[in-house]
């Protein structure tokens, strides 16, 4: 056991540190929550030289090949930062599903120009009664002509508005199945959402008798669902470190304040009301961190429980965001309160990490019945 | 970031796992909590398997092996208490001895005080109890007024200690005293090791609300204490205080979390027997909800665990999630026990005796009471809160 980073793992934390401070200050995080495409194409581009959008991709298809634990590394800085969710989407979402049940020709087709940042992906798990579970896909998948043709709407779809291809589950004669859309397609359309957090994007994908060729399938027919876990257990590893690490710097930003702010002639973190509460929040950010690790291992080495691990990784990390953007909200009084202030940006998006892929019972049911066995 | 055991620690795991099997008493690891009814029972039983332990090696698992011990690493530690936890072995009787004075002797004893004392920790020849708290000192433990007068070339001390856990059992007392009453409170103290065979000790238990007596007040009246009893310097019993509680808080950070699971697996269980509207509880959405939260909190805490002790294995420190294991148990164990005493509701408060009453119930309104305590005994959740605050977060006192 050893529970240390690596010290490549260190360097590229501190790479994607530096690239946050420098590239994204809080100011250019406004500036695309204000703008029109979520995440700015200069920043994209620059993202891409780096390399990270291939984390996940394989050398042979021009990735770094590297593993959910160093994903999960550049989405903890990411986090931090309040980088919007374009790349969580291509990296964490569309990315997997073609890497984890793929053919080798959709491989071919699609990873190298995802790693390069030309295109970008996403994924389309929900539908309108926003419930996750392979039984809530209404999406009809239809037999023509050798292919496919798609019918349905896909709701809450992350970053449709910028994604290229959306990898989407629709409902076939052998059961729910992964198809890979081209967002330019005919019968494609979307419509896009205004969400409480200005940082994340999504909308819905209307599929109106679209055609999808045998070839765009990700699997086999009936797997989708399969492979839609698999992705899960890595992008819901990616929620739990980008919140955790953002957690904690919502925690030291109000260690700070309290340490600063006087009242009644002393910094306020001197009384216990205020000391008492970021003391529980350092506790419960913790715990959260030590399932989260545990989740990214568990993940990459392939164990048999690495689905509850993530369920525990993903419960424990989402509330102690939400738990610490509450927390120091009350400890920042009247200024945390206020539009100026990044507190709410924060606030806003540990709401959305709890709602996103899923809510806190789906997960909670993955672990009454796998862990517990009831 | 590997969790996986390294083939020396799993190693290790299978030489427990065989020696536990081979050696745990007949009557252990049965549905039941493993502790017997009465007291001698539970003392014998105790004792017996605190020898089978010593004798199998397994006594001192992170001593050195210069005192004896099996010089294995905080991981280890870890992956023993499992399996003790597994196979539901007994309690160790010594938990202070081994887990506290023998650490605390070990950094600051002279060559005299070790040679006397840790083998015979080892094999359970000295029972150890810990008299720190008083009734005037409690979370402000330096406030502590027991004195330790100088007198010839030791000490008489005088003055009365309370919540002190095995102390009618115990040969041996860790005594954290008052030396020099003129001294600014924390450097006028001065930590004794004291035989409780000596004249003018007196014990007498604490019954608490459960109606059990795990506590103990001791009274100090004209206590001789020779000089070579003291352990580190005189008016240095704040530092030695410190290297007991650091290693209080390793020690029974494993016990907690192999406790808290258990708990949980019994409170599981319950929530399968018992039924309303004729489906069993565990089939309610909220109960499973709550269940899966609680499993959740003591997965973390396993894991937590295993962060702490990968850390002091590195760097010989706890870090700072140490700080936390126990506040975070204290209020995780409470939450949970209050499930089932919620659940039985009017049987959790029918006392032995009653007609309708079982053994069952009896437990969880024991364990539920129990609880309470766990956010005020080993450091108060205030006092810890206060620790984490200014010592790791940096906020200003």
């Amino acid at each position: 056991m050893n529970l240390e980073w690596t010290e490549e793992q260190k360097i590229l934390r501190e790479s994607v540190a530096r690239f946050c401070r420098a590239e994204v200050p809080v100011e250019a995080i406004r500036a695309m929550a204000d703008g029109a495409e979520g995440l700015s194409d200069p920043l994209w581009r620059k993202i891409a030289d780096q390399a990270w959008l291939g984390v996940l991709v394989p050398e042979e298809h021009g990735g770094l090949g590297l593993g959910v634990r160093d994903l999960a590394i550049i989405l903890e800085e990411m986090g931090r930062a309040l980088i919007p969710g374009v790349y969580f989407s291509t990296v964490a979402l569309g990315t997997p599903a073609i890497v984890l049940g793929g053919s080798e020709a959709l491989k071919s087709r699609w990873l190298e120009m995802l790693a390069a940042g030309e295109k970008k992906a996403t994924l389309a798990l929900l539908e309108e009664d926003g419930q996750l579970g392979a039984a809530h896909v209404q999406t009809r998948a239809t037999r023509r002509n050798g292919g496919f043709v798609l019918k349905g709407r896909k709701f809450f779809v992350p970053d449709l508005d910028t994604a290229d291809v959306v990898v989407t589950l629709a409902r076939a004669k052998d059961g729910v199945t992964l198809f890979v859309v081209d967002t330019k397609a005919k019968g494609v359309s979307i419509e896009k959402n205004r969400l409480a957090d200005a940082t994340s994007r999504s909308g819905q994908l209307i599929l109106r008798d679209v055609e999808a060729g045998a070839d765009s399938v990700v699997g086999e027919e009936g797997e989708g669902w399969e492979i839609v876990e698999q992705v899960l257990l890595v992008a819901n590893v990616g929620i739990a470190a980008g919140s955790v690490a953002a957690a904690e710097h919502v925690l030291e930003r109000a260690v700070s304040y309290a340490r600063k702010r006087i009242q009644f002639g002393v910094p306020i973190g001197t009384f216990q009301a205020v000391k008492h509460p970021l003391a529980n929040l350092f506790a419960e950010i913790e715990s959260a961190r030590s399932a989260y690790h545990y989740a990214a291992w568990a993940v990459d080495a392939g164990i048999e429980d690495a689905r509850r691990a993530v369920a525990v990784a993903r419960l424990t990390c989402t509330d102690a965001y939400r738990n610490a953007t509450l927390v120091s909200l009350q400890a920042h009084g009247g200024i945390g309160f206020t539009w100026e202030y990044d507190l709410h940006l924060h606030l806003k998006r540990a709401l959305h990490n709890q709602y996103f892929l899923g809510v806190p019972s789906d997960y909670e049911e993955i672990v009454a019945c796998e862990a517990l066995g009831i | 970031m590997d969790f996986s055991y390294s083939p020396g620690e799993l190693a290790f795991r299978d030489e427990a796992r065989a020696w536990i099997e081979e050696n745990l008493p007949g009557d252990w690891g049965s549905e039941k909590w493993p502790i017997p009814e009465d007291e001698e029972g539970q003392e014998r039983a105790m004792r017996e398997w605190g020898r089978k332990l010593y004798q199998g090696g397994w006594a001192g698992i992170t001593w050195p092996k210069e005192y004896g011990g099996r010089g294995a690493t905080p991981i280890e530690q870890f992956i023993f208490q499992e399996e003790m936890a597994a196979y539901k072995t007994p309690p160790t009787q010594n938990l202070i001895g081994v887990g506290m004075a023998g650490p605390t002797l070990m950094a600051w004893g002279t060559p005299r005080q070790k040679a006397a004392h840790l083998e015979k920790i080892l094999s359970g020849e000295e029972i150890w109890c810990q008299a720190f708290s008083e009734p005037n000192a409690g979370s402000d433990l330096a406030a502590l007024e027991t004195t330790a007068t100088p007198h010839g070339d030791g000490y008489v001390v005088n003055g009365q200690k309370i919540w002190t856990s095995v102390a009618h059992r115990a040969d041996w007392c860790l005594l954290l005293t008052r030396s020099d009453p003129q001294a600014p409170k924390h450097k006028g103290l001065t930590y004794l090791i004291v035989d409780m065979k000596s004249a003018g000790i007196q014990v007498k238990p604490l019954r608490q609300m459960t109606g059990d007596a795990e506590f103990n007040e001791i009274f100090f009246t004209d206590v001789r204490v020779p000089g070579e009893n003291v352990l580190g310097q005189e008016k240095n019993g704040w530092a030695v205080a410190i290297t007991t509680l650091m290693h209080e808080r390793v020690n029974i950070a494993a016990l907690l979390y192999a406790r808290i699971k258990q708990t949980l697996n019994d409170v599981v269980q319950l929530t399968r027997r018992v039924c309303r509207n004729g489906r069993p509880l565990c089939e309610d959405p909220i109960v499973r909800r709550k269940l899966a939260r609680f499993y959740a909190s003591v997965e973390s805490q396993r894991l937590n665990n295993l962060r702490m002790r990968a850390h002091l294995k590195a760097t010989d420190d706890p870090g700072p999630i140490g700080s936390t294991f126990k506040l975070i148990w204290a209020c995780a164990n409470q939450e949970l026990l209050e499930l089932p005493v919620d659940i039985l509701g009017p049987y959790a408060e029918l006392l032995p005796g009653s007609a309708a009453h079982n053994t069952d119930v009896d437990l969880w309104m024991k364990h539920f009471l129990r609880s309470r305590a766990n956010s005020i005994e080993g450091g108060t959740s205030e006092i810890l809160r206060n620790i984490i605050g200014e010592r790791v977060l940096g906020l200003p006192r």
